[in-house]
């Protein structure tokens, strides 16, 4: 009886899902709510959760309770902790929730709101929740190894180069387009910038008070910092009505990427006590807590979403980024549904705390749904701004014009009707001067955010203060995976160099400190500055790069964990992972070849690069602008090659794991798994 | 009702401190071996290092 009723509800679960996304996919004509979206998402989450990660388990992984994990085994009371699984969850969507799930779903909305929230739920429930419980598995059975690890051990020493290398590239891609995000938020914005630059101070407050006055007291620290963070927004708005302090935190884009690239340096070199990790706990505070009043603020707002449910931009020639929807939605919207970058936190720390395998399940599937959940929030308040509001703010001045007259004109030409009056007054209403060209997503996102908070606490009165809270909170943590990122990835450059120049890779030392942090921070500051000059807005060619990275690392995840599927005989279940990978692999192919070769300047970069020589030998670029010319051509073709780089990393992965693949199918090598012996859990007949 | 809600804020607390790391050092000392155990202060500069230090991503995109 009790199983009929289970089912009946889950039945009623599943057709409230199937309404909802139904009213979403097919009404025309007449405006949708946003409730909508979270109840079709919702419940599609709950169903795939109770059924599909219940099939991964059973059938696919065969999860075994009895079985110890590395928590338990090598339990050392720091890095492995048996930990409730609750706290586990919390952790790891801490750690994988960044500025991606935000930023993508708002630029795809240009796409409309359709393509983009049902890819988020589609690519989240079919592949970015098996890719990260899969993975995490993969790993709590080798004692927590990292993805490059099990990629060298299970399908080759070269596949786990090219993994190294792999995330090495997507790293700095990564830092650049993120610094953009924050550069395009923050310019001409001295209440946005005074804001931020006090988080610097703040966080040191912290550090200092977590190292001498009261260590380790993480609640206390960040309690203060929070305060601190939340009077530094509000004396903003001083600074910005202050004509001598408001000139001093006016920055130009360049100035802002400048000291973006010095603030990264200084991150990655001093202490991580001082700055990273109080920057890192005030983030994960405020992320999760925004997370949640968002939440909130969409059921008690209920807003109206404006936007159309596919826009004429499909055909490829949007404003906000260039390319068609197929495949330049998937590759947008990035780590809403699928994460290559999550595998990596899989394979991490994560592991090491989980008491049991079973709750591998909530926490490696259950946090990409909550992570896909950010997704479909960030596109609701994307879609409920006007589309003409929406297209003024994300469109580069190269496309729409640098005056609210010229946007609206052009904007109102694409049959998104747009009065200049209105920019001029929602830029005021949150005190900023302007609201044009802002590219980058997050202030269209701060904007939707703000009307949405406003409409729970404040009303119009507090909408800037609103939106320069919603802009510091994607900052925070936007500067808080710039720092942590820098730090990462100079250690990996230590260790590639060090295989050449053994003493760099002595990561005490203060010379190969500077030197490898000059190196990384090099790397991604020059393609953040050249993001900046670029005529078109940076965005446009950065986020398509960095959308290529990391669904070509989650091709990877996806590739190691097949291989190692057939080595545990589960031929039966290869679609799991095959599907997905199958899928991604065409999305960034395509991906790819359209950026280097598509015949439209403003998709394929080598075209690009030709039609600027082409208007330098007609004497169509005034002289004292063909030296920055030269610049925009070197850089397109520098990133057609990092395009193709891209592409031949997955490929040479590709075909590594399917010779790997033939190989054991036909018995020419044996099927063996790195698989820590098995030891019976302690905890198997009841709870600890 | 009221011992039950006291109960449950209690279970929050304490999860709120595990998960922001404000319990790390007493976990630590709960399961440490005979010998002479780290400071606060030098175990704390050790988790972060641990941490930091580790080559591994810890934050995501």
């Amino acid at each position: 009886m009790s199983r009929f009723l289970s089912l009946l509800a889950w039945l009623a679960v599943a057709l409230l899902g199937a309404g909802a996304l139904g009213a979403v996919a097919l009404r025309r004509g007449e405006p949708v709510n946003g409730v909508f979206f979270v109840v079709g998402a919702g419940c599609t989450y709950l169903v795939a959760y109770r059924f599909y990660s219940a099939f991964l388990a059973a059938r696919v992984l065969s999860l075994d309770a009895t079985r110890a994990t590395p928590a338990e085994r090598l339990d050392d009371g720091r890095d492995f902790v048996p930990t409730n699984r609750w706290v586990v969850l919390g952790h790891h969507f801490a750690a994988i929730a960044g500025p991606g799930p935000l930023v993508g779903p708002t630029l795809a909305a240009q796409f409309g709101y359709l393509p983009g929230t049902l890819w988020l739920v589609a690519g989240a429930v079919l592949g970015g929740c098996v890719q990260d419980f899969v993975i995490l598995f993969f790993s709590l059975r080798r004692d927590g190894r990292s993805l490059g690890q099990m990629a060298r051990d299970e399908v080759g020493r070269r596949a786990g180069f090219l993994a190294m290398v792999s995330v090495l590239a997507i790293m700095v891609i990564l830092l650049a387009v993120i610094g953009l995000v924050v550069v395009n938020a923050l310019k001409h914005s001295p209440w946005g910038a005074f804001t931020l630059a006090m988080t610097i101070p703040i966080a040191m407050v912290m550090g200092v008070y977590m190292r001498y006055w009261r260590p380790g007291r993480v609640l206390e620290a960040s309690a203060i910092g929070f305060v601190l963070i939340l009077l530094a927004v509000v004396a903003g708005q001083w600074v910005s009505h202050s004509p001598e302090w408001a000139r001093v935190f006016t920055l130009t884009g360049p100035a802002l990427a400048v000291a973006v690239i010095v603030y990264g340096f200084a991150a990655s070199a001093l202490p991580v006590w001082l700055l990273l990790a109080p920057r890192d706990y005030l983030s994960a505070f405020i992320k999760v807590g925004v997370v949640l009043a968002l939440a909130a603020g969409i059921i008690l707002v209920r807003p109206t979403i404006h936007m159309p449910a596919l826009t004429r931009f499909v055909d490829g020639t949007g404003p906000v980024f260039a390319g068609g929807v197929f495949p330049f939605c998937f590759i947008t919207i990035a780590c809403g549904a699928v994460s290559g970058f999550h595998a990596l936190i899989s394979s991490g720390t994560t592991p090491k705390l989980l008491t049991r395998e079973s709750d591998a399940r909530l926490v490696g599937y259950g946090s990409m749904l909550m992570e896909s959940f950010v997704g479909v929030m960030a596109m609701v308040a994307a879609c409920a701004l006007e589309p003409g509001v929406y297209f003024a703010i994300n469109s580069p001045a190269g496309i729409v014009g640098a005056t609210a007259e010229q946007a609206a004109t052009t904007i109102s030409a694409w049959g998104f009707p747009l009065d200049p009056s209105t920019m001029h007054a929602l830029a005021r209403s949150v005190g900023e001067e302007t609201l044009l060209n802002r590219t980058g997503g997050a202030p269209s996102l701060a904007v939707g955010m703000a009307h949405i908070f406003s409409g729970t606490i404040g009303g119009e009165r507090l909408l800037g203060i609103w939106y320069h809270f919603a802009i510091m909170f994607e900052a925070l943590f936007i500067l808080t995976v710039l720092d942590a990122g820098t730090r990462v990835g100079r250690f990996m450059v230590q260790e590639l160099l060090g295989r050449v120049f053994p003493r760099i890779s002595r990561t005490g030392t203060w010379t190969s400190t500077l030197v490898t942090s000059g190196i990384i921070v090099g790397a991604w500051g020059y393609f953040l500055y050249q993001g900046v000059l670029d005529p078109l807005g940076g965005i446009n060619s950065l986020w398509p790069l960095f959308g290529i990275s990391n669904q070509i690392l989650a091709s990877v995840a996806l590739v190691v964990a097949t291989t190692i599927l057939i080595k545990m005989g589960k031929m039966r279940y290869l679609w799991v992972t095959l599907v997905p990978t199958a899928w991604l692999v065409t999305v960034t192919l395509t991906g790819s070849w359209q950026k280097m070769f598509h015949e439209d300047p403003r998709i394929g970069f080598l075209a690009q690069a030709s039609a600027l020589e082409q208007q330098i030998a007609e004497g169509r670029v005034p002289e004292a602008k063909v030296g920055d010319t030269r610049h925009v051509i070197f850089n397109n073709r520098l990133d057609a090659g990092v395009t193709g780089f891209f592409a031949a990393l997955i490929l040479a992965l590709l075909v590594e794991a399917v010779l790997e693949w033939y190989r054991i199918l036909t018995r020419r090598r044996a099927a063996l798994l790195t698989e820590s012996p098995y030891v019976r859990t302690k905890w198997a007949e009841g709870s600890p | 009702m009221t011992a039950r809600l006291r109960s449950a804020l209690r279970t929050l607390w304490r999860r709120l401190r595990e998960w922001s790391g404000d319990a790390a050092y007493e976990t630590y000392i709960a399961r440490a071996d005979a010998g002479t155990p780290l400071s606060r202060e030098a175990f704390y500069l050790d988790g972060l290092r641990r941490r930091y230090h580790s080559g591994q991503p810890d934050r995501c995109c």
